[in-house]
């Protein structure tokens, strides 16, 4: 039981619907978290399409460290929308409280998605696996949301999200989430709960030295 | 003839006003990229983003210029396209 609850909050790691890379000569610090999780990253924007970084994940006590590259795969830019692909990965650490020695874990994903001043959709997809068929893992998540009000760029931004994700190996039914997404300039935060009454809380943090 | 082209040259000293229009900009968080990358240009004195009308307006220092190809690389760096560029004295 403890291993397949492990395994969920191992995979639920949503960092709300950040891009996974931001603009040029940029770092981004964000942090997710949850009762039972959370996602720390760090990534420097190389280029506008192009992030390399660093993020450590904890699951319970047990924590995986690992590099990431993130590449915008495609991107439209539209006169009332923008419309992006992301893919990203990296190789890492999967270190578990219960076991003595560590572990390597890959991870790979895609980030689609579309928005424009009042809405905001995502589908994002990511394996977890460990190549020993131990954590062999897809999942899914879907976000949508929409600005109350439409914000002036240097003005408080605020938006309702609601999200659904889904595991098939662990969590038949998926678990959704709603939350508060405020940002202003260079800052992004959010407030949520799960379903279920579990709480979140997430920043984001764009440093353009 | 003197004092026309003191009247000249004079206009041509005169800090400037850049608009450009730019698609994609939807998103204040993602789009304060661009005012970060242009206030690092020496030519540049104040910039303004727009996401209503879809300019980033660019106020230039007096006897300093940033010119089309320039503008467009910034933009396009930032992650964005650029549409149009209309130029004030």
């Amino acid at each position: 039981m403890f291993k397949k609850l492990l395994l969920i909050t191992l995979l639920y790691t949503p960092l709300a619907s950040a891009h996974p890379v931001s603009y040029e000569d940029s770092f981004m610090i964000g942090s997710h978290n949850s009762e039972m999780k959370s996602e720390n990253l760090l990534i420097y924007s190389y280029r506008y399409y192009l992030g390399l970084g660093l993020s450590a994940t904890r699951f319970e006590k047990d924590w995986i460290y690992a590099p990431q590259v993130s590449v915008l795969a495609k991107r439209w830019n539209l006169p009332e929308a923008q419309a992006n692909i992301y893919v990203y990965g990296g190789y890492g650490i999967l270190d578990r409280e219960m076991e003595e020695s560590t572990k390597g874990i890959g991870r790979l994903g895609t980030q689609i998605d579309y928005e424009t001043r009042k809405i905001f959709t995502a589908f994002k997809y990511r394996r977890f696996d460990t190549f020993d068929s131990t954590y062999n893992v897809d999942t899914y998540t879907v976000q949508a949301g929409f600005a109350p009000y439409v914000a002036a760029f240097d003005e408080l931004n605020t938006w309702l999200i609601g999200e659904w994700t889904y595991t098939p190996e662990y969590k038949a039914n998926g678990e959704g989430s709603l939350f508060l997404r405020f940002f202003y300039k260079n800052i992004y935060w959010e407030l949520g709960s799960s379903f279920e009454g579990e709480p979140m809380i997430n920043f984001m943090v764009h440093y353009y030295p | 003839m003197t004092t026309a082209l003191l009247i000249l040259l004079t206009q041509f000293s005169l800090a400037g006003e850049i608009h450009v229009g730019v698609n994609g900009m939807v998103c204040a968080f993602c789009a304060n990229g661009i005012e970060k990358k242009f206030k690092k240009e020496s030519a540049v004195e104040d910039v303004k983003v727009d996401l209503d009308k879809k300019l980033v307006t660019i106020k230039t220092k007096k006897d300093a210029d940033i010119d089309d190809a320039k503008l467009k690389d910034l933009i396009t760096k930032s992650g964005y396209t650029i549409t149009t560029i209309h130029r004030e004295k």
